[in-house]
């Protein structure tokens, strides 16, 4: 199959890529790039733990293409931070109990991260509307909406 | 009333530096980084990709399986049918019957008769089209009180019956009960197909390493479990085979069964090939693969008198095991054991047999099997209540076991009973009073409220399931560094945090000193599945007991050093002193070296098993668990009578968990077990067509969002155990069990009808009936 050059910047470096077109977005970061933060849970769109964000917006990487992120800006759970140092969503969600088994975790920091990039001050239903397309089996959801809280009063101290 | 004796928790923890405290869990930092290797993150070079291949008929004989064409295709290096098993074809925990690939026969639609691997995944795809099988249909049975009935098709020829093992509870004279009752109430109930929907799926990676050892890596709930069948498989030693637990996204009892069949596919994959050999299922391929929560379908009827005391209850449980027979009878049993609740009740008589199908095959899933019985008779409960006038709070509190009192079962109960101080808190958390009259005067408009309650108690560990025993080993390095490892896996519920909070404790050091192993089948003794809600209760004993032994070891030669008596040896904040002049102390480091220079090994294995229990499964009576965990839960919902949706405004749930060790992990408990209980009283459901499975990914099949659930509020009730670590029962499986009645129950009074059949979703709110999705094919 023919393969096209792509251009994108992840985690705030140029990379330049070949790929088949018809790859998703979530198949060239984990198999391709290898980073393995972004997980693979449903592939139709439905559980976000592909979640990354791509230009400023969270998206499903399982429903995007690889050749649509040709001059975008993607985030992963790697690229948080620029450093091994955490991001205050990360101390948050340690602190207030929001991992279990781990697998939603990186999805649903990047969608808290979006969110509050966006809305300093999120009210409870708020967070909850931003993390709806985030499945978690494990939490029943309710101390990963404490850490957001949380993370949203230790950035504001920042 | 009785008074009850409230502990303070604080009291029961004195002195202790980490157990009862909110301990951050020890792989937290690593997960919010999205660090851990999952099992799908391993890679090795010179991999190989696998697919199955599934069968095309709910029901049917292999004729023949053609793999010509297939060991051509491009990319292939290795295609396995039932022809290329070494050793046995069957494995099982109760009944040897299922197969990691058919044999004479296919029994559903996620039987595997072929797997190939190839270079690439699609390779892989592309080949298992090219394998030709020949079926003679057969006759195939959907329904198990069909499969029940003389002349249905059977699905084991041999056992001359779909019925597996039937399970009953004999207690009292249930005829004489009903004579005593003033009112009787019969109802039926049902509950579906349902999915775990652990959100990583299922995944392994196989491989030989140089001293010819086979490894496995993957997704392994019960790695023990997986080696012994996988060596059974492969006709091969046990230590030849190493099977290791990667990080699991989740299991709630599903990643068992399908797991050691993946193992044993690659392991011979492996052997055939050479190369490492992975696969990764699709989500598709999960819920066609792997096994469900079982349907049950319940026949109660109860007496009670007009004062509301409970004098019979009578079950009659069918219970759909589908193909495999996996637990299923012991998750009936389980089902009617529990399933006439947490009360004094003196006749009991229930029945439960599970039944083969050719519907996709049921098994352990969080609750086994009490999440449907609790269902009914909680249910009952309120049924009763209203026709009695009385509050369904106080219905309970009249008939909640207390200590000294006999169980359903017949067993005196000797322990602490914290089920009457949970229901007074739990309805007060809620609103109680105030909210369930207000909800019941006439409401009008298209929103309408209500409260419910619903309460249980949960027989720990395994009990009269079977023979339950875990390992652990504490070893202290020569830097005052400790490694602890148990037998038990961490499903994401946080053991790992609980047996190093255990360990640090005993020994008298800070947490952050404790590195957790994730146990390796070669490294540490068969600790039993992680299973029954037993991890802190059997994992967090037998980290005590090595601890224990290491702790002794040391104080030994420390007292020496000391010149002190052994008994007045203690040890807490990283050092050793004596009790009675404490001036004289040394660093536990030192310790360390001074133990380490007179060569006095500072490793132990530790070991526990269950107490002794003594159940008549013949006779259905006895003491089928050794001590229990009292669970309340309270749900407020509001239901639009428009759309027929129920939201869950409020939710309590409180639990009697003997200690909780560590308190923020036993809300994640709560919380992740009620939303789990949400989605099986309001949304989910696996639907079954004729053997046809509609459901398989996540957007027919609803988990509930964020959205969907409220801010939960959970109460720690603490009677200690005496057998338990630091007191401590447990809580995975409570927290899930008795959420589902509390929300119908709360649906009930909203909308003046109750629900019988779940989940009560939209239309059976609206219209009182299911509308399927799916039309059935008309039998002709
Ligand atoms: S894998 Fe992309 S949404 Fe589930
Ligand atoms: S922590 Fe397990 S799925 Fe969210």
């Amino acid at each position: 199959m023919e393969k096209l050059k792509i251009n994108f910047k992840l985690n705030g470096k140029q990379i330049r890529v070949e790929c088949e077109p018809a790859k998703t977005l979530l198949d060239l970061i984990r198999d391709d790039l290898g980073l393995k933060g972004v997980k693979r849970g449903c592939e139709i769109g439905e559980c976000g733990a592909c979640t990354v964000i791509m230009n400023g917006e969270i998206v499903n990487s399982c429903m995007v293409l690889a050749p649509q992120v040709e001059g975008s800006d993607i985030t992963t759970i790697e690229g948080l931070t620029s450093d091994e140092s955490l991001h205050p969503i990360q101390t948050a969600f340690m602190e207030k109990g929001a991992v279990q088994c781990g697998f939603c975790i990186p999805g649903m920091i990047l969608s808290a991260k979006v969110l509050l990039d966006n809305k300093p001050s999120p009210s409870g239903s708020e967070i909850r509307t931003a993390i709806a397309g985030n499945l978690c089996r494990c939490t029943g959801y309710k101390q990963i909406v404490d850490a957001i809280k949380y993370a949203a009063q230790l950035m504001k101290n920042e | 009333m009785t008074e009850q004796r409230t502990l303070e928790p604080e009291k029961l923890t004195k002195g202790l530096a980490t157990v009862s405290k909110p301990v951050k869990r020890l792989d937290a930092e690593d997960k919010v980084k999205g660090k851990p290797l999952f099992a799908d993150d391993y890679d090795r070079p010179g991999i190989l990709y696998a697919k199955q291949l599934y069968s095309k008929f709910p029901h049917a004989k292999i004729i023949n399986i053609d793999i010509t064409e297939a060991q051509d295709s491009p990319g292939v290096k290795g295609v396995i049918t039932r022809d290329d098993i070494p050793g046995k074809h069957t494995y099982g925990n109760v009944i040897e019957d299922q197969r990691a690939l058919a044999d004479v026969k296919v029994r559903f639609l996620g039987d595997v008769v072929c797997v190939v691997a190839a270079k690439t995944k699609r390779q892989a795809d592309a080949a298992v089209e090219k394998v030709k099988v020949e079926y003679e249909e057969l006759p195939a049975v959907f329904d198990p009180r069909e499969a029940l009935k003389e002349g249905a098709p059977l699905l084991y020829e041999e056992r001359k019956t779909n019925a597996q093992i039937p399970q009953k509870v004999r207690h009292g004279n249930v005829e004489k009960g009903f004579k005593e009752s003033d009112l009787i109430i019969k109802k039926k109930f049902t509950t579906p197909f349902l999915e775990h929907s652990y959100i990583e799926p299922e995944s392994a990676i196989a491989f030989i390493d140089q001293q010819g050892t086979i490894r496995i890596k993957g997704s392994f709930q019960n790695p023990f479990t997986a080696r012994e069948v996988i060596a059974g498989f492969l006709s091969m030693g046990l230590d030849k085979i190493r099977v290791q637990k990667t990080v699991l996204g989740g299991t709630f009892g599903g990643k068992d069964e399908l797991m050691s069949a993946i193992g044993c596919r690659l392991a011979l994959l492996s052997l055939k090939t050479g190369c490492p050999v992975k696969t990764t299922y699709s989500r598709e391929n999960s819920f066609l693969e792997s096994h469900k929560r079982n349907p049950f379908y319940m026949d109660y009827k109860v007496g009670v008198t007009k004062d509301g005391i409970l004098k019979a209850v009578e079950s009659d449980i069918v219970v759909d095991s589908g193909v495999y027979c996996s637990m299923s009878p012991y998750i009936a049993l389980r089902g009617i054991v529990q399933g006439a609740g947490p009360y004094r009740v003196e006749n009991v008589c229930s029945d439960a047999v599970s039944v083969y199908t050719n519907n996709p095959y049921t098994g352990a899933m969080r609750g086994f099997g009490s999440p449907q019985t609790n269902v009914a008779i909680e249910s009952i409960m309120d049924i009763i209540a209203q026709k009695l006038d009385i509050d369904p709070v106080k219905l309970r509190l009249k008939n909640a076991l207390k200590k000294g009192d006999v169980a359903p079962t017949g067993q005196k109960i000797n322990h602490e009973v914290g089920l009457t101080e949970a229901l007074q808190k739990t309805a007060k958390k809620i609103g109680w009073k105030k909210k369930r009259k207000k909800y019941s005067k006439k409401q009008t408009g298209d929103y309408r409220k209500g409260v419910g309650i619903a309460c249980c108690m949960r027989g720990i560990s395994l009990g009269a399931e079977g023979v339950d025993a875990a390992a652990a080993s504490v070893s202290v390095q020569s830097d005052g560094r400790v490694i602890v490892t148990t037998g038990i896996t961490d499903h994401g519920q946080g053991s790992q945090t609980v047996m190093a909070q255990i360990a640090a404790d005993i020994l008298g050091i800070s947490i952050d000193r404790i590195t957790y192993l994730e146990p390796d089948t070669s490294l540490i003794p068969d600790s039993g599945p992680t299973v029954a809600s037993r991890s802190t209760f059997m994992g967090g004993n037998a980290t005590k007991d090595a601890a224990l032994k290491v702790k002794k070891r040391m104080i030994k030669i420390v007292a020496e050093l000391l010149e002190s008596p052994e008994e007045y040896v203690l040890v807490s904040g990283g050092r050793f002193y004596d009790r009675k002049s404490p001036d004289l102390e040394i660093s536990f480091d030192e310790a360390v070296k001074v133990c380490n220079n007179k060569a006095v090994p500072l490793f132990e294995y530790g070991w526990y098993s269950m107490p002794a229990i003594d159940w008549d499964e013949e006779k259905g009576v006895g003491e089928p668990y050794f001590t229990y965990v009292y669970s309340v839960n309270a749900a407020e919902v509001t239901v639009d009578t428009a759309t027929g949706k129920v939201k869950v405004d409020n939710f309590v749930s409180a639990h009697d968990m003997g200690r909780a060790i560590n308190p923020m992990q036993c809300y994640g408990q709560m919380f992740g077990g009620a939303a789990m209980g949400i989605g099986l009283a309001l949304y989910e459901e696996v639907e079954v067509v004729e053997g046809v499975m509609k459901d398989r990914n996540f957007d027919t099949y609803t988990l509930p969002t964020a959205c969907d659930v409220p801010d939960f509020q959970g109460i720690i009730v603490e009677r200690p155990d005496p057998e338990g670590p630091f007191g401590a029962k447990s809580l995975g499986e409570p927290a899930t069990e008795v959420v589902a009645p509390a929300v119908l129950n709360a649906v009930a009074q909203a909308i003046g009808r109750r629900i019988y059949d779940l989940p009560a979703s939209l239309e059976r709110v609206l219209l009182g009936k299911k509308l399927s999705k799916y039309k059935k094919k008309k039998k002709g």
